[in-house]
């Protein structure tokens, strides 16, 4: 093909180059990482929590210590439960303000799991996968030791494709 | 006129309230402002910067010679080296420096500091974990190192075998002449809730056999030694655990609390809370009490809490003057934030006055305070910042010799670590 003159080849250049801004903006937009946030709360049992919700209309299965359907506690509930796998949520301000997309099983390097947190104050970086659902990637205690919290800051590394 | 009478009354109790709220904490106490103030010298770095060096300890021997020891990177092997050295000069330099490791200490070292104490011929015996790669604290290592030369080879102090936690530890010179050294072990439990003891009838050259002397402990806190009645009685702090089924449980409450014993260690009191804090926490504080006995054997002690609401986080003081059977109840040193677990240390001079270093957060960074309270009223000095503000600075240790106060602490920056040594003049020389 032969070009008429030089404009032509300018508007040429212009059309491509926009296609190309185009091209990039939606790819961007396909691939754009997720926002990581920091969200703080207690760990809980999400079957535990909730069945306890609804036997005694108050949250008394979001601690360590569950009640049972018989009325009995079962000493060390929470951290038993989320070992085995049960699924884990984030208790704040009297509700369930996130469910996990996973529950790691932990190994390895990724050693940590949710489980080693049951019941306790934690903060969690992670990013939002659709309403409600948090994909966590990083674990850390409300309360750490100076060395941790102006050292590494403390934050333990939750590896979401190790799974129960 | 009667008004005004009833004005003036009014205005004076409410005065006298808020003068008597004042006193108990150390950084505005009214009177503090009389008592003399520290003057320190300027820092000395210790060890070879090359090797990052951290986690002093110090202690002063019965003839009054002060010692530091610390730890560097190992060169080509995981864990660190452990030093010591004589401080000279008024703690302006470092004399006979020796290596007291042939294998590699830990590198978590903060709580879990090599530490050593001072046998009564002039000895030296050092305690500290081993590399680990299983447990954050694993096999316990002893060594003796004479006045001079090299150190004798490791020996293992937990007599267990097992594969499981020890570390934590206190170590101490008997008025007696035995080394007392305790740690938490894991041998019954995994978590190393339990505090274990070895006595060194040798000055520090072997060890005993191991025994338990107090459970369900704050597995990451150090416990702490001291003695009073010439000896007579032996004292043992350490950081309580309310149960033995793992540390996340509601009602974990990590108080304080001291043992006694007064047959050498073969039997233990109950425990004595050292104060109601209240402070419940879910994981490992790594922060024990710091303790010393002045000359008319009263107990001090200076520690962190968070305290039952952050209101009454803070560092705080008490004392025993009944051999530890009770503890006067606590005086706020300063408030300190809630969240973040500080760390303390404190010394007795030959005056009973009381030297308390600890950390606190100022401009967003660590940094190391010090405060030295009366023995003749009982007041706390007005509190004065020991580290420059450039680097996050942890794990205060202090000592006294006959004329000056020694405060040592590890600097960090980034991957970056070093130690620095400050000196002042004993404000009641």
């Amino acid at each position: 093909m032969r070009l008429k003159s030089c404009s032509e080849l300018g508007l040429m250049v212009t059309v491509f180059t926009l296609t190309l801004f185009l091209v990039s903006l939606f790819v961007t937009a396909q691939t754009q990482e997720p926002e990581t946030v920091v969200i703080r709360g207690r760990v809980v049992d999400l079957t535990c929590a909730v069945k306890g919700k609804v036997m005694t209309e108050a949250w008394n299965n979001v601690g360590q210590d569950h009640m049972m359907a018989d009325g009995n506690i079962q000493k060390g509930c929470a951290a038993m439960c989320l070992t085995g796998g049960h699924p884990a949520a984030l208790f704040s301000d009297n509700a369930i303000t996130a469910v996990f997309a996973c529950n790691p099983r932990g190994s390895g390097v990724s050693e940590y799991t949710l489980a080693k947190y049951a019941a306790a104050p934690v903060e969690l970086q992670g990013y939002w996968a659709s309403a409600g659902v948090f994909v966590p990637q990083k674990v850390r205690r409300t309360t750490l030791s100076v060395e941790s919290r102006y050292g590494s800051g403390g934050w333990r590394t939750l590896d979401c494709a190790i799974m129960h | 006129m009667k008004k005004i009478e009833g004005w003036f009354f009014v205005l004076m109790a409410i005065s006298l309230v808020f003068s008597g709220c004042n006193r108990t904490r150390g950084d505005d106490s009214s009177g503090s402002s009389l008592l003399p103030t520290i003057a320190f010298n300027e820092a000395i770095l210790v060890g070879n910067p090359q090797g990052h060096p951290a986690d002093p300890f110090l202690a002063t021997s019965g003839a009054g010679e002060v010692f530091v020891s610390w730890t560097e990177e190992s060169s080509g092997a995981e864990g660190r080296d452990g030093f010591i050295a004589k401080v000279k000069g008024g703690g302006q330099q470092l004399a006979e420096i020796r290596q007291m490791n042939q294998e590699p200490i830990s590198g978590h070292g903060g709580e879990n500091l090599a530490k050593f104490a001072l046998a009564s011929d002039g000895g030296v015996a050092a305690i500290w974990s081993a590399v680990s790669h299983v447990h954050h604290a694993g096999t316990l290592k002893s060594v003796y190192g004479a006045v001079s030369g090299t150190f004798t080879p490791e020996e293992t102090l937990n007599d267990d075998q097992g594969v499981t936690n020890h570390g934590f530890t206190g170590i101490a010179s008997g008025p007696d002449g035995r080394i007392y050294a305790s740690w938490l072990d894991g041998r019954n439990d995994e978590e190393a809730a339990e505090v274990f003891m070895a006595i060194s009838e040798d000055g520090g050259k072997s060890f005993g056999k191991n025994f338990q002397i107090s459970t369900f402990a704050c597995p990451c806190c150090r416990p702490t030694i001291a003695f009073l009645d010439g000896g007579e009685t032996m004292i043992v702090a350490h950081r309580r655990f309310a149960t033995s089924s793992g540390y996340i449980v509601s009602d974990n409450v990590r108080d304080h609390q001291l043992i006694r014993s007064t047959d050498g260690g073969k039997t233990f009191s109950e425990p004595v809370l050292i104060s109601d804090d209240g402070w419940v926490t879910y994981g490992c504080p790594h922060a024990g009490i710091a303790l010393d006995v002045d000359s008319q054997d009263m107990i001090h002690v200076v520690w962190w809490t968070g305290g039952r609401t952050p209101d009454e986080a803070g560092i705080y003081y008490a004392s025993s003057e009944d051999g530890g059977r009770s503890f006067a109840p606590r005086q706020l040193i300063v408030q300190a934030p809630h969240d973040t677990v500080l760390h303390t240390h404190i010394t007795v001079d030959k005056n009973d006055t009381l030297y308390a270093s600890w950390i606190n957060i100022e401009e967003n960074r660590p940094q190391i305070f010090l405060a030295h309270r009366s023995a003749v009223t009982g007041q706390w000095s007005p509190i004065h910042r020991v580290s420059d503000g450039a680097w996050n600075t942890v794990y205060p240790v202090v000592t006294v010799d006959e004329e000056n106060l020694y405060v040592a602490w590890t600097e960090r920056k980034g991957e970056d670590s070093q130690v620095r040594l400050r000196t002042a003049s004993l404000v009641d020389n």
